[in-house]
């Protein structure tokens, strides 16, 4: 499993944001991508995901598992996202939510057996029927990472998922993130602008805006 | 087209909005039907009904053997007894009314926002507005009129009035009652559509910071928020200038008689027996739509002149620094006695509902009794449905066109195509604009024309016409505001567009579009014309009802079909507060949104 871009370049109004990528991300690495405000990151990942609005054209390929992206749409590409909010959906209690991320084709015993699982594992056994409105923030982004998880995408984008988590939850909430990455085997892309977010070892690009003056 | 050609020819350009539970030609056929299609609801209607009132207007109306073009009906109509004291009383009437909300509704901002007892009268703006303008013209008469409860209440502290005095306080020939009620009914809406867009103006900082730097709470409004808030509500206070230049039902229940206003006088030309009054009556028609617009013409001239005038002022004036706590008193007091004249009608309508026996200076019924409930059941059984279905069958096509026509704006923004919010607006507010009886004739006479004219498909669409602004007026807020990232969560997710769309989207906008729904059966069930025309004599509804008892003397039976007229929209403001409650006891974050 891996996932690439090829001579990739974003372009706004006909001129590029930043320098052309060529990038290879293994399973169970991280890709980290930084750069100013308005540098353009963001909308990578919207791009990668399927769903870039028409302001923007971007060129090269997005390969994932040997597979174009391209031509595939959102829904199609099982490519996971995590935002800096949780978005957990507060009409669905816990387990509702956690159920959207499995496939449809397992059986009621099975989503529930899964379910109890991915909740042990983050210490939250029996969380199942609780109100999202009525959980800690730690908490829901916990179970928003599960969600993602459980939907098994093949690549998984993090859009600065710990900037809106006060600095103690951080610290413990980041390690955790990157050991359930590792342990799907799958390749990841990390957006932020803290170099701290960054695990050890990782690749790293800095987005260098382009001086068209 | 564009989009297909391009994806086509360049293979590496983003596939973004693409749906693949849609074949990509029907796809792209259906989105960009969804704009014509749901302008053509309202807009065929008017056009169709401005050219068949305008043609008659000048003599062509084929179908009763005129057919020679002249301006004989509007001489007819300027020579028509009454004709002049007619339009001073619209005049008169309509921009008084329309005026005086605008103001009570600024005064009260003034005096009272932001404050807890502001909240209160929020609180109490959603039921208000539900009544409907016929009910409340029916229970405010019982109120005022000279036998009405006000004197009969005086007459019992002082004892000044031991017979009914004969003054005329409703149905004055001047008018003030028709006033009374058109400003009790349109401050609220002003309110409410002011604190739609209150937030954005920051008044609480605005005043704040003016006040920091020493100058008084009035010039803040005066000069700095109520330009901007104006600016602001512009369209809909020019929907109740319209309104009240030309409603009909409050008019013939509130307003003067002997001559009557002008759209009275109009709709009387139109149901005369003899047929050739009815080009008289378009005549008429035309002449009210040139009104409404050169009003609101002028209107927009008296604004720009007060900004060049603000401006100069602005410059020149010594700014008050103090700060008069009689403003916030008196809104204190003026909001009270609009909520009394508010509770007064509602009880005094109930107690005539269910009066036996209640002669003059008594001050409660002498004796109690259903017989009025038990005379209109049967009369009523009928229209009841008939309101019912156009209520409920209107407001759910309304709503359905309505996320149509907002998926098709994301959808548009998605491909980035420029979507003009402000064009799209002002398309919605053209039927609130465009006075009712001015087109509702001739979308009749065009009916006929077609054969479509008492059926009950015609009727529902004649509805539809006045259902789908308000509709879209009160969704178009939290829909736009829904974070689409739900969407693409949700997406990346179940990877099903309207498996998201019917699971995520539509209960997370439950409660905005339960009150949507409410909001349009609420304007269907205050339909009169429409069903007047359209219905033409097949169809009638409560309001019809309500209309043609009120011209009665009975007033048990008024109360009764008032009663019935309010029960409805109030109903359904009732469940659209109360389903989504229920639903969501255990969401938390879905009770307060």
């Amino acid at each position: 499993m891996s996932f690439q871009l090829r001579d990739y370049q974003l372009q706004l109004n006909g001129q590029a944001l930043f320098q052309t990528l060529n990038v290879t991300v293994e399973a169970g690495a991280v890709l980290a991508l930084t750069g100013a405000s308005g540098s353009g990151k963001s909308t990578l990942l919207s791009d990668i995901s399927g769903v870039l609005t028409a302001a923007f054209t971007s060129y090269g390929d997005i390969v994932l598992n040997d597979c174009d992206l391209r031509s595939l749409p959102v829904e199609k590409r099982n490519v996971g996202i995590l935002f800096q909010d949780d978005l957990l959906f507060p009409h669905l209690n816990v387990f509702q939510n956690l159920v959207f991320g499995l496939p449809d084709q397992l059986n009621r015993i099975e989503k529930q057996r899964r379910i109890e699982q991915a909740l042990n594992e983050a210490e939250l056994t029996g969380f199942e029927k609780r109100d999202i409105a009525t959980l800690s923030g730690g908490q829901r982004s916990r179970i928003s990472l599960l969600r993602t998880l459980l939907s098994e995408p093949d690549l998984i984008l993090l859009d600065e998922p710990f900037s809106k988590l006060d600095a103690s939850l951080r610290q413990q909430f980041r390690p955790w993130v990157f050991s359930h990455i590792a342990e799907q085997n799958i390749p990841a892309v990390l957006v932020t602008h803290d170099s701290t977010d960054i695990p050890p070892k990782s690749q790293t690009i800095h987005l260098e805006p382009i001086n068209h003056a | 087209m564009a989009e297909a050609l391009r994806s086509v020819v360049n293979k590496k350009a983003p596939a973004g909005a693409s749906n693949p539970n849609m074949p990509a030609t029907l796809r792209t056929i259906f989105w960009p039907l969804i704009p014509p299609l749901t302008t053509a609801v309202f807009m065929v209607p008017i056009l169709f009904g401005l050219l068949g009132t305008w043609l008659p207007a000048f003599g062509y109306l084929p179908a009763i053997g005129q057919s020679q073009f002249s301006l004989q009906p509007w001489q007819a109509l300027v020579h028509y007894p009454g004709f002049f004291s007619a339009l001073t009383n619209t005049l008169v009437t309509g921009l008084i009314a329309s005026i005086l909300s605008l103001m009570i509704a600024l005064f009260l901002l003034h005096g009272a926002y932001p404050s807890q007892w502001f909240n209160r009268i929020e609180r109490a703006l959603s039921p208000a507005l539900s009544i409907p303008h016929a009910a409340f013209a029916i229970g405010f008469g019982f109120l005022i009129a000279p036998s009405g409860w006000l004197l009969r209440l005086m007459n019992g502290l002082t004892g000044m009035f031991p017979a009914p005095p004969f003054w005329t306080t409703f149905q004055d020939p001047v008018g003030i009652s028709l006033i009374l009620v058109m400003v009790l009914k349109e401050t609220p809406f002003l309110l409410f559509m002011a604190l739609a867009v209150l937030p954005s103006l920051k008044v609480s900082q605005t005043l704040w910071l003016v006040r920091s730097q020493g100058h008084g709470k009035a010039f803040a409004w005066r000069y700095l928020i109520f330009p901007r808030l104006y600016q602001q509500i512009r369209l809909p206070f020019f929907a109740v200038v319209a309104y009240s230049l030309t409603v009909v039902d409050i008019a013939i229940i509130a307003g003067p008689t002997t001559p009557p206003t002008l759209a009275v006088l109009i709709l009387q030309r139109f149901n005369d027996p003899d047929l050739v009054q009815r080009t008289v009556g378009a005549a008429g028609a035309t002449l009210l739509l040139g009104i409404v617009m050169i009003v609101l013409i002028g209107l927009s001239l008296l604004q720009q002149a007060i900004q060049r005038w603000d401006y100069y002022r602005l410059c020149h004036i010594k700014r008050p620094k103090r700060h008069w706590s009689i403003t916030d008193i008196s809104a204190r007091v003026v909001s009270v006695f609009i909520g009394t004249a508010y509770i007064g009608t509602l009880t005094i309508t109930l107690l005539w509902s269910i009066t036996k026996r209640w002669r003059y200076p008594d001050i409660l019924p002498e004796s109690f009794g259903l017989r009025a409930w038990v005379r209109l059941n049967d009369r009523l059984a009928e229209p009841f449905w008939c309101t019912f279905l156009l209520a409920i069958l209107s407001s759910l096509l309304a709503l359905i066109l309505v996320i149509l026509a907002l998926e098709n704006e994301l959808r548009l923004s998605r491909l980035s195509k420029r979507v003009s919010l402000s064009r799209i607006q002002w398309l919605v507010y053209l039927p609130l604009l465009i006075p009712q009886i001015a087109f509702i004739f001739g979308f009749q006479i065009a009916l006929i024309h077609f054969g479509l004219d008492a059926q009950f498909i015609t009727l529902l669409w004649s509805h539809l016409v006045f259902v789908f602004p308000y509709v879209f007026l009160t969704l178009s807020g939290p829909y736009r505001r829904f974070d689409e990232r739900y969407s693409w969560q949700g997406l990346t997710l179940i990877g099903q567009r309207w498996k998201v769309f019917w699971r995520i989207k539509l209960p997370m906008l439950l409660r905005p579009i339960l009150y949507t729904l409410a909001t349009g059966f609420a304007v269907s069930i205050a339909q009169y014309l429409p069903t007047l025309f359209v219905g033409a004599g097949k169809y009638s509804t409560i309001t019809t009802e309500a209309v043609a008892i009120a011209t009665g003397s009975d007033r048990r039976m008024m109360a009764v079909i008032a009663l019935w007229q309010q029960t409805l929209p109030l109903l359904a403001f009732a469940s659209a507060t109360i389903i989504p409650i229920l639903l969501f006891r255990h969401r938390k974050a879905m009770s307060h949104q």
